[in-house]
């Protein structure tokens, strides 16, 4: 999607929905997701280092693109895996798999010149799906609408009717 | 350092290892047409020749409108294209981002594009920025180090 506090809520509205199948999944590893949500977006020290300084620096090839995939994501979340402390190790891959999948998933969707997004499954391939184009990246409409349905889930999450019993 | 401590940096450093390869694989890649990898400013920007009569995407800074022309970088080069078929209008200073054919050196004809305002950038830039310090400040609530081994734990209900 477009900005990334776009990202965040719309992977706060989807951990915050699923802890109501999984008791574990508290406030905490609701942020968990939201900080999954972060991981395409690696891509974006490209802002900061760009590649060409990169390369004629190392003078090797070198594009951050490569960051905002689906097997680098995949490698990005591994490395969170490994940050945390074992017994928790399955719970954070699955919420930091879970955020950066709603990433890449809502990029796939953007506004491109030629129709094509971007290479989500590299590098199984270089292939680039059609995107139907339904919002750029620096409009703030998804940004509102994900606002609005991540206070919508806290609010009916929030206030659910509580079970008599856990029959 | 634990035997558990050891085989974490042995991963972690593995892991980073490979995402750097994947950056540098990345870029050794060549445009796919077929695949809908188009070349883009980073191959055609320094030498166009070998694109004429190709489709490109392109994405440069409108520096005048009449005709649309704009200056593409690919971060050491920069220089001038017009472009043409544009339909909506942009101005000069926003991002053109357009899909076409490069009918010479120096014109793109294009069958889509739009512009993007300088505006639109702060915004995202902002609000993306507001967005880290947010989960920033969740991660620190919601998280801990462990003293023992450097890992970081989620706080659990009886932690302190």
């Amino acid at each position: 999607m477009p900005d990334l506090l776009a990202h965040a809520l719309m992977a706060y509205s989807l951990c915050t929905l699923l802890a109501l199948r999984y008791e574990w999944l508290t406030a905490r590893y609701v942020t968990v997701g939201m900080a999954g949500a972060f991981v395409p977006d690696l891509t974006k020290i490209a802002l900061v280092v760009p590649a060409a300084q990169v390369r004629s620096l190392l003078g090797i090839p070198f594009d951050w693109g490569g960051l905002h995939t689906g097997g680098a994501a995949a490698v990005a979340v591994l490395v969170g895996t490994m940050v945390v402390r074992p017994g928790q190790r399955r719970r954070v891959t699955a919420l930091l798999g879970v955020g950066a999948l709603s990433h890449l998933l809502a990029d796939a969707l953007l506004l491109t010149p030629s129709g094509r997004s971007y290479a989500v499954l590299w590098p199984l391939t270089q292939y680039r799906p059609p995107t139907p184009g339904l919002y750029l990246s620096t409009s703030p409409v998804p940004t509102v609408l994900t606002a609005v349905l991540a206070a919508a889930v806290w609010y009916a999450v929030r206030y659910r009717p509580r079970q008599a019993s856990a029959a | 350092m634990s035997r558990s401590t050891l085989l974490r940096v042995l991963s972690l450093s593995v892991l980073l290892g490979a995402l750097f390869g994947l950056v540098v694989w990345y870029g050794t890649l060549q445009p796919a047409p077929g695949l809908g990898a188009y070349p883009d400013n980073s191959e055609f920007v320094a030498d166009t020749e070998p694109y004429v009569g190709e489709q490109v995407t392109l994405t440069g800074t409108v520096v005048a409108t009449d005709p649309l022309t704009v200056a593409v970088s690919d971060g050491q080069h920069t220089r001038e294209l017009v472009v043409t078929g544009v339909s909506v209008t942009v101005e000069s200073g926003e991002t053109l981002r357009a899909f076409g054919t490069l009918t010479d050196r120096s014109t793109l004809r294009a069958e889509s594009g739009f512009g993007v305002p300088p505006s639109g950038h702060y915004y995202a830039w902002t609000i993306s920025f507001l967005a880290g310090l947010w989960v920033l400040a969740r991660l620190v609530r919601h998280s801990r180090i462990d003293r023992g081994t450097l890992a970081l734990a989620i706080r659990e209900d009886d932690d302190a």
